[in-house]
């Protein structure tokens, strides 16, 4: 009885666990993934080659994220309902992206201050959880569609 | 052969990747937490490789990152040394290796036809097929750029060559088809591609190109029946789903129609969508 407790308090603070916080303060980190994210829409809009996905690639199998940052370049293009029905997620990667960049230009002690608020949110509302279930939901519901056209 | 070797590197390029991204997602499952592993999974693996970078020096990670690194910036460099025609190539060469039917040549990406009421934006597209054992056969394919022969004509007396020399060659009926639908000599098309689904029933290219030509001949229902084989044969057809739209749209299937746009966009060929979407067509 104890046990099962635990484990769901385990649970339970994974999933309220800050995730954007914690990268927001790292400024190592904001400024790689706001550099990648760049770097990946670049690729994606010029038409080259852009970040091989390792399991799309090797199995065939779409990945939740797959489609993307062809979304991400089309919503950037102002064909937003195209960028939606090409990944219904693709606004709020979108809108994460410019936050990274404006994040990773940010003064320190803003910086600080804006990832210690996000952190807080995060614990509170259980965010980056929540979005990561709605995107498999949605990841489960492309492929019963690709499956039954 | 050169290509080919170039070309068999891909999949095993992507088996390695594919292990190294497990590697450093079991890592990121131990340290970071089960959140930041699903993150990694849902990202297509871009967020582990980040991660991955970041930790790489307290976890010992370098070495495998570097690999890693490496793995993924191997095709872009190939593309600059090689350019995209040859890239397409290498591709394709992977794609026959690995038991893919969908040999581009055979596929009519040209929607650019005068008689079709839609224009689409133009597609990129990748190169011909290998060459077997004839110079004409690759002389003909040499003619194939941007989803069109540069001079129709040139490709299919190459053609009547590969054919008069080999006249079993389902390929080559379906690719002199494509230079006469350049030609826009659509009926001798439409022969030549029916010639290649006699000899091969399940040539799904040949079924969608000879849809194409109905299309250009203003016989929506024949091309229907076309597509919808097509789709039997390869259900995952992007270029069939999107040719099938477009005969939908001509029939005033409007449901249908939108319904194969997204289903091609879905696969990810958008520019039917993109265009429905901008016109209203779809919603």
């Amino acid at each position: 009885m104890r046990a099962d407790r635990i484990k769901i308090n385990r649970i339970r603070s994974g999933f309220f666990s800050p995730v954007l916080g914690p990268l927001v303060r790292n400024r190592q980190a904001i400024v790689l993934l706001a550099a990648v994210t760049v770097v990946q829409i670049a690729l994606t809009a010029a038409g080259t080659i852009a970040w091989q996905c390792p399991v799309k690639s090797t199995l065939g199998v779409a990945c939740p994220a797959c489609g993307l940052t062809r979304a991400m370049v089309l919503f950037a293009q102002g064909q937003w309902k195209a960028a939606i029905d090409l990944h219904a997620f693709a606004p709020i990667f979108f809108g994460a992206g410019i936050f990274l960049v404006i994040g990773s230009i940010l003064p320190a002690r803003l910086q600080q201050k804006i990832a210690n608020q996000i952190a807080a949110f995060e614990r509170l509302t259980g965010i980056v959880g929540l979005l990561i279930l709605s995107i498999l939901a949605y990841w489960v519901l492309r492929i019963i569609n690709l499956m039954n056209p | 052969m050169f290509e080919m070797g170039i070309g068999l590197l891909f999949p095993v390029l992507s088996l390695i990747s594919l292990i190294v991204f497990i590697i450093v997602l079991i890592k990121q499952f131990k340290h970071g937490g089960a959140l930041q592993g699903i993150i990694g999974i849902i990202t297509c693996g871009l967020w582990t490789f980040i991660w991955g970078w970041i930790k790489h020096k307290s976890l010992a990670l370098t070495k495998i990152m570097i690999i890693w690194t490496i793995i993924q910036l191997t095709p872009l460099v190939l593309l600059g040394v090689f350019g995209a025609a040859m890239m397409g190539q290498m591709y394709k060469m992977v794609g026959d290796l690995t038991g893919d039917p969908s040999l581009l040549m055979k596929q009519d990406q040209n929607l650019k036809d005068r008689s079709a009421p839609i224009k689409l934006p133009k597609r990129r597209v990748k190169t011909a097929p290998a060459a077997k054992d004839t110079d004409w056969n690759a002389a003909a394919q040499a003619l194939w750029q941007n989803g069109q022969y540069t001079d129709p004509n040139k490709a299919k007396d190459y053609w009547d060559k590969v054919i008069a020399a080999n006249p079993k060659m389902a390929e080559a009926y379906n690719n002199r088809g494509l230079a006469f639908y350049n030609l826009e000599r659509h009926q001798q098309a439409i022969n030549d591609f029916s010639q290649a689904v006699r000899m091969k029933p399940q040539y799904a290219e040949a079924f969608n190109n000879r849809g194409n030509a109905y299309y250009a001949l203003d016989q929506y229902e024949k091309a229907e029946a076309d597509f919808n084989k097509s789709l039997e044969l390869k259900p995952k057809y992007s270029k069939a789903h999107l040719n099938r739209g477009l005969a939908y749209f001509q029939m005033k299937k409007s449901e249908e129609s939108c319904k194969d746009f997204r289903r091609a966009c879905d696969l990810g060929d958008c520019d039917g969508l993109q265009w429905a979407m901008q016109s209203g067509h779809c919603k």
